[in-house]
């Protein structure tokens, strides 16, 4: 039997595989890329988050003291519940004490601001692990459910938190 | 166009919606609000767990509450029907005359009861519900459902209208403070009067009992009915019976204290939160200024008056909220609501009414509750000086701004509804000059939880400035 070499054929793109037919699917590639990078450059500041998906900021924990974990507006919309937990008792003694050790609230969409308010513990006396609260006036609806704020606390910032 | 052209065009359409849409997603940046687990509570008010035959199949169940110091707390609780664990268990609202019929099914490890204090005649699977002795001891104030899966019911005609408890009969310190409690409201028949007020805002929470008819030195608005049930926890009995250890009940000690299971600030949080999923009820107080005058009011000089006629008062709000409180703790709860007293109506499902109907509601400082104790009040804010900053302004002179503290919630103005100037670097404090009076629980010790202050027992009144008003 006679060998007989047949070329093998040309590799080539089927004919529906067009340029003008994937054309919408590359503009939705550049469009996700561009949504990453986007994502990349916003989440900077805090890129950490907990086992529960809330932002960490170590620095805060260093100096602070604290972790905040959780905002919620309450009260018919009224006021905003942030809490934090003590994970150094030493340092968080004298948080919220003070102008300079007190976080302000900033909503990322409008850029309003919460001010220190009053209402929060009134002593010096925190436990570790133990989670305490602060209480904001919502003045104006500054922020409302589904929002994203930041916490900023000198010049350190906790950014991107959920508010529920 | 052939198949395969038509099957990548397709393709290349859907992946890009894909694509897109990841895209838009990205870049929203909003937290999608997830829906509350109890369904369209309405944000403040009692919330009644109520249906036409007046027939409640309450199941045990175990779940984990939250507290605000970030500890959680095991609890046992009922639960209507299947709906998950929930704490406190529902408030049941029934009208007079009503046969209730309660089906209680036990989960537990343990016999567990219920007593209904002030419904008379109970039955227990068709018998008198009486205590139950073992060898001439006490084991149970009524006929148990056994332990890992038995059943009974319980069955009254409900009595005179009024705020009741339900709670354990089977060693009770240690069950009731477990969290098998709730509400029993017992409402007079017909009690929203629309003859007199079409409107729907007219009620009566009891009847005179010499006559059977509406009471009416218990008017109130029915949009704003409120029901608190105060409650305490010794972590350390929960954690016992959780993992099955002994427990001391003479070292018994309270740590923390709640209004309707909660402690504050969760106190104030909406009825349903969906960070509270196992805690459904809120005890922010929300009124309007109460107004007695239909028609809107007009200045002589500076007194207000309400004209005979004219053009109808958009803020005319003329019945009180009502408050109803209850009480399992162990020891009295001296409740203290500020900005007004309450008028107390009824203790204990008796409405406070002479044998001549004469009218024996007072006004009382303190709420103070005792262990198994309910208490109805009336509570309403009123604007009695009429201050108004152009016609009636408050006559003092405001110190210079350098000299002023000012309040956690203050407006910048001391009228209602008015925001003004404040300090430079203060902004404006509150959202519609609204006011804000905290309503907590005098005995300080109980306003904590386990040693973190200001916790526990405290919520807030929330009053807005009069309809039409700016609030959001």
């Amino acid at each position: 039997m006679e060998n007989t070499l047949t070329p093998s054929p040309t590799p080539r793109l089927p004919g529906w595989f067009s340029t003008k037919a994937l054309l919408p699917v590359i503009l939705a590639l550049l469009l996700l890329l561009a949504a990453a990078a986007y994502g990349v450059w916003s989440s900077r500041g805090n890129t950490l988050v907990d086992e529960n998906g809330f932002p960490l900021n170590p620095a805060i924990e260093e100096k602070f003291g604290v972790r905040f974990t959780f905002a919620a507006l309450v009260a018919r919309h009224g006021l905003l519940d942030l809490r934090y937990r003590v994970v150094d008792a030493g340092k968080a003694a004298n948080f919220g004490h003070y102008t300079e050790t007190s976080p302000f609230v900033i909503n990322e969409t409008t850029g309003e601001k919460l001010d220190v308010t009053k209402m929060g513990l009134h002593n010096h006396r925190v436990e570790q692990g133990r989670q305490y609260y602060i209480l904001y006036r919502n003045t104006g609806n500054t922020v409302s459910p589904g929002d994203l704020i930041t916490i900023q606390i000198g010049d350190l910032t906790l950014e991107h938190i959920p508010v529920h | 166009m052939n198949r395969k052209k038509k099957l990548t065009k397709t393709l290349s359409l859907v992946l890009s919606l894909v694509l897109i849409l990841a895209f838009g997603v990205a870049l929203l940046g909003k937290v999608q609000p997830a829906s509350a687990v109890h369904g369209t509570l309405p944000p403040t008010g009692l919330v009644c767990t109520r249906n036409d035959t007046s027939t409640f199949s309450l199941t045990t169940r175990t779940g984990y509450i939250s507290l605000p110091d970030g500890n959680t707390v095991f609890m046992w609780g009922l639960s209507e029907n299947d709906r998950p664990f929930q704490h406190p268990s529902p408030f049941l609202c029934v009208d007079e005359g009503d046969t209730v019929t309660i089906v209680l099914h036990n989960t537990l490890p343990d016999d567990i009861s219920l007593i209904f204090p002030g419904q008379q005649d109970v039955l227990a699977n068709g018998l008198p519900s009486q205590p139950v002795f073992s060898g001439g001891d006490l084991v149970s104030l009524a006929p148990v459902a056994a332990a890992n899966g038995g059943t009974v019911t319980y069955q009254f005609v409900a009595g005179t209208p009024g705020t009741y408890l339900y709670e354990s009969g089977t060693e009770p310190m240690i069950q009731v403070n477990m969290g098998l409690f709730g509400g029993l409201i017992v409402y007079p028949q017909d009690y929203i009067d629309l003859v007199n007020d079409p409107s729907g805002n007219l009620a009566y929470a009891y009847d005179d009992p010499a006559t059977d008819l509406p009471n009416p030195y218990t008017t109130y608005n029915p949009n704003y009915e409120y029901a608190i049930i105060m409650s305490e926890i010794d972590p350390m009995l929960h954690m016992a019976v959780e993992q099955g250890l002994p427990y001391d009940i003479t070292q018994y000690r309270s740590r923390y204290w709640m209004y309707n299971g909660r402690s504050f600030p969760d106190t104030v949080a909406d009825n349903g939160a969906e960070w509270l999923p196992d805690q459904p009820y809120g005890s922010l107080t929300f009124l309007y200024p109460l107004d007695p005058c239909p028609y809107e009011w007009q200045w002589v000089g500076n007194q207000k008056v309400c004209p005979d006629t004219g053009a109808a008062n958009p803020a005319y709000n003329p019945y009180p909220a009502l408050i109803r409180y209850l009480s399992v703790g162990t020891v009295e709860y001296p409740h203290h609501p500020h900005g007004n007293h309450g008028r107390i109506i009824a203790r204990d499902g008796h409405v406070l009414v002479g044998p001549n109907g004469e009218d024996l509601t007072y006004e009382k400082f303190l709420v103070n509750v005792q262990p198994g104790q309910t208490w109805d009040t009336t509570f309403e804010w009123i604007d009695a000086e009429h201050w108004d900053p152009v016609n009636n302004p408050i006559p003092v002179t405001i110190p210079q701004l350098a000299n002023l503290v000012y309040g956690t919630y203050f407006s910048g103005s001391p009228y209602l509804g008015n925001l003004d100037a404040l300090p430079v670097g203060q902004q404006a404090l509150n959202q519609c000059g609204e006011y804000w009076h905290i309503a907590h629980n005098h005995a300080l010790q109980q306003i904590t939880a386990w040693g973190v202050v200001l916790s526990g027992q405290i919520t807030f009144t929330r009053i807005d400035p009069p309809l039409p008003n700016n609030c959001p």
